[in-house]
């Protein structure tokens, strides 16, 4: 028994804590220092760091890694909001590593692990067969997307991957400045099939990394929240020795710890294959994500007035705390889900 | 990361689960289930008997050290030891204050002719203690206490009232907090910790019929009770830091292993939905699946805690954070219990008497041992470092 990360493990978050410490703040971004989409940083995080490739099998020019070791990374990118594309391009690899066969997974991951930056779209796209092959009609969005080379598609047909230049592509606004996304739309376009039936698989992956995320940026808002009641003083004491404060950040602290074992035990259940890895996929997500806007909203009250401000960083906690919720199944799916397994249709 | 316990840890469970089932036979079987929280009065004598069952078969104070009669067991033993208990069902100890309270604070704080009178009667069942800490005026804010306590030829002598005495009427022997420096200039200075015996004119019970219609707990009065002069564990008038390490303790090891015992109740109010009908709400169902969810995570968050402090057993800081998660958690349970059994729940249904008694009873989780404003307070001054 050893529920704590590894010496391996350790090193690794504090590298990504070190790295993205280093780069522009997200707050630095949208006020027009650096661009939110950066090549540069991006040729960075897959040459440097080699974080795309840490899920993609050896045999395919990855490093065959852990789900861990990503929720690790993810964590400390939730931290300070960063996309980079890194969340587009890591739900990519999930479907790639669980719906392609030997071949499809040597091509596409392969290009990921040399650095092509990749997207998904969830919803909004069907395909047909015809003599040709497969073609791709509809549209949808592509969170982190902006940057994507590689597309793939989650159709009601199957997953499908295309070369992102195949498919129109316009940026869509999005409540979460952090997370550029952009609008897909594709008619009539080739795509090639994957063949393994993995798609529940992969997206227990991707609701693990989310609630791996949510983690690092719940504990972020904590941490503004704790800092700041102990500098602003009203009534002649520190914010942070009134009992109601007090009592907001205990709680806080509980739903950041909670939803890190979450968090941490959903990665470990794929990496080991466990029977409830399911399950233990939706309870991080519902419970991180839960924990992200309980924290975020906490945290503007904690500020007052000037968590209200766009200057702020609060805010951008908040919406990224209320577009995660939706994405992949709103906490309320998950536990519909978890209920039927334990109740039946009753 | 690794969450599976270790081939040795494994033997140990499958040792401890065959020893329950070979015992948890006859009056023993009958008892299954009884005496938990909020039944502590249920089959007292059957649960005393069962105590000195378990201490035949060295199943007492694992946790303590061999020479004072304990198994020197891990942490983690420990907690599979408690995982085990609840899942065999077996009833609820009454043996608990002796042996997680008061004899750790001697192993802590005794003399060694403390230890040599008092820990082996706590390892072989047949001493029963009772904790002594609260008072009218001293809750929350225990240092306000206000029992007198005097030397006088030779012996202690004690006047004052204790409440929410937890198995006194059971215990022979009580650890009790007392002022003993009056004058002192701090109010946690002048407090001593002394051993009084139950048994004796000076000391009256009145039990307290509490929300449940059960009483596990009562007054204590102390009308010049006395003990003898050695009976004091730690320091004269320096009892304060001795009631804090029980504390410490009382918020800590124990309620890790608790979990598999709640996974017990939360079984039986699924099957009461079932049964009622409620399982087909919607709204019922999300709080099935989140308490499911949340009773995993408790588990998840014991083994965090376990694995980052079995070597040092330090469980202060954690001890806040684990203690405000599963009594609030337990809470919500106590309020879905009622809410499966639908528009009759207030009916008092003979099928259904444990789901009332978990409403009822939950209210005191948030209470005792610390109420969930004090772990608030504890968690944000020493695990957040906010001012005070
Ligand atoms: C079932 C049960 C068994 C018990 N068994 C024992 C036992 O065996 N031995 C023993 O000694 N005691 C026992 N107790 C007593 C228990 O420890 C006390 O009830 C508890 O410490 C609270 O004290 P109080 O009841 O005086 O409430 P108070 O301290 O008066 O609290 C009343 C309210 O005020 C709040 N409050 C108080 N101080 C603060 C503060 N600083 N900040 C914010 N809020 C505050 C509390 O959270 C609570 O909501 C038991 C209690 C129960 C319910």
């Amino acid at each position: 028994m050893d529920f704590a990360l590894s010496w391996e493990q350790t090193q690794l978050k504090e590298a990504a804590a070190g790295f993205l410490a280093a780069l522009p703040s997200a707050r630095d971004l949208l006020e027009g220092r650096g661009t939110l989409e950066d090549p540069a940083v991006w040729k960075r995080v897959a040459e440097e760091q080699g974080w795309p490739a840490i899920l993609v099998p050896e045999e395919a020019g990855g490093f065959g890694f852990g789900q861990v070791e990503l929720s690790v990374v993810f964590e400390e990118f939730g931290r300070t909001l960063t996309s980079c594309p890194l969340l587009g391009t890591a739900f990519a690899t999930a479907l790639l590593l669980e719906c392609g066969d030997a071949q499809a997974q040597e091509r596409w991951l392969g290009a990921i692990a040399a650095g092509e930056p990749a997207a998904v779209v969830w919803s909004g796209i069907s395909a047909e067969e015809g003599p040709f092959g497969w073609t791709l009609e509809g549209q949808g969005v592509a969170v982190d997307g902006g940057m994507a080379s590689l597309l793939v598609i989650v159709a009601p047909q199957g997953v499908f991957v295309l070369p992102a230049d195949l498919a129109d592509r316009t940026r869509v606004p999005h409540l979460d400045p952090t997370r550029p996304s952009v609008g897909v739309s594709v008619s009539a376009v080739p795509a090639e099939r994957l063949t393994v039936d993995g798609l529940e698989r992969a997206r227990m992956r991707c609701e693990s990394l989310l609630a791996s995320e949510a983690v690092g940026a719940a504990e972020a808002t904590l941490q503004l929240a704790v800092d700041y009641s102990r500098v602003r003083t009203q009534f002649g004491k520190p914010i942070g020795s009134f009992q109601a404060i007090q009592h907001i950040c205990a709680d806080m602290l509980l739903a950041v710890e909670s939803a890190r074992s979450a968090a941490w035990y959903a990665a470990c259940a794929i990496d080991a294959g466990a029977d409830d890895a399911r399950e233990a996929a939706r309870t991080a997500k519902a419970m991180a994500c839960d924990a992200l806007f309980h924290c975020a909203g906490q945290s503007i009250q904690v500020h007052g007035g000037i968590g209200f401000t766009w200057e702020h960083d609060c805010h951008l906690y908040f919406k990224r705390a209320r577009s995660v919720m939706d994405l992949l199944g709103h906490p309320r799916e998950h536990r519909a889900a978890v209920a039927q397994t334990l109740l039946g249709d009753a | 990361m690794n969450l599976s316990f270790s081939a040795e840890d494994e033997a140990f469970r499958q040792e401890v689960r065959a020893w329950l089932d070979e015992h948890m036979v006859g009056d023993f079987a009958r008892i299954r289930g009884r005496g938990g929280l909020g039944d502590m009065d249920a089959f007292v004598d059957e649960r005393i008997a069962w105590e000195r069952e378990l201490a035949g078969g060295g199943w007492t104070c694992l946790g303590w050290p061999t020479e004072y009669g304990g198994r020197g067991a891990s942490l983690f033993e420990e907690v599979i030891f408690y995982e085990e208990y609840a899942r065999a069902g077996a009833p609820g100890r009454v043996g608990h204050v002796g042996e997680h309270l008061l004899g750790p604070t001697v192993i802590a704080h005794g003399s060694d002719a403390q230890k040599a009178r008092f820990l082996p009667g706590i390892v072989a069942g047949t001493d029963l203690w009772c904790q002594g800490y609260s008072e009218p005026n001293a809750g929350s804010d225990l240092a306000n206490l206000s029992t007198r306590a005097e030397l006088r030829d030779g012996r202690w002598h004690l006047t004052g009232q204790k409440v929410w005495t937890s198995l006194a009427e059971q215990a022979q022997w009580c650890f009790a907090l007392c002022k003993t420096d009056p004058t002192a200039a701090k109010k946690h200075h002048g407090i001593t910790c002394l051993l009084v015996p139950m048994d004796q004119p000076g000391v009256s019970i009145v039990p307290i019929k509490q929300i449940t219609g059960s009483s596990e707990f009562a007054e204590v009065f102390f009308e010049d009770a006395v003990t003898d002069k050695d009976n004091v564990v730690g320091p004269i008038h320096g009892g304060w830091r001795v009631a804090m390490g029980t504390l410490a303790v009382e918020r800590g090891a124990s309620t890790l292993g608790q979990q598999l015992a709640f996974v017990g109740e939360f079984d039986r109010i699924v099957a009461a939905a079932k049964e009622t009908g409620a399982a087909s709400n919607p709204l019922i169902r999300d709080r099935i699946a989140d308490l499911h969810m949340r009773l995993k995570v408790m588990r998840l968050n014991a083994m965090r805690t376990l694995s980052a402090h079995a070597a040092d057993r330090e469980l202060s800081r954690e001890a806040s954070i684990v203690k405000l998660y599963w009594s609030v958690w337990h809470r919500d349970l106590g309020e879905l219990a009622m809410d499966v059994l639908g528009e009759s729940s207030a009916i008092c249904d003979p099928r259904y008497e444990e789901l009332h008694r978990l409403f009822l009873w939950t209210r005191s989780d948030t209470i005792y041992a610390g109420t969930n404003q004090i772990q608030r307070n504890l968690i944000a001054q020493r695990a957040l470092g906010m001012p005070r």
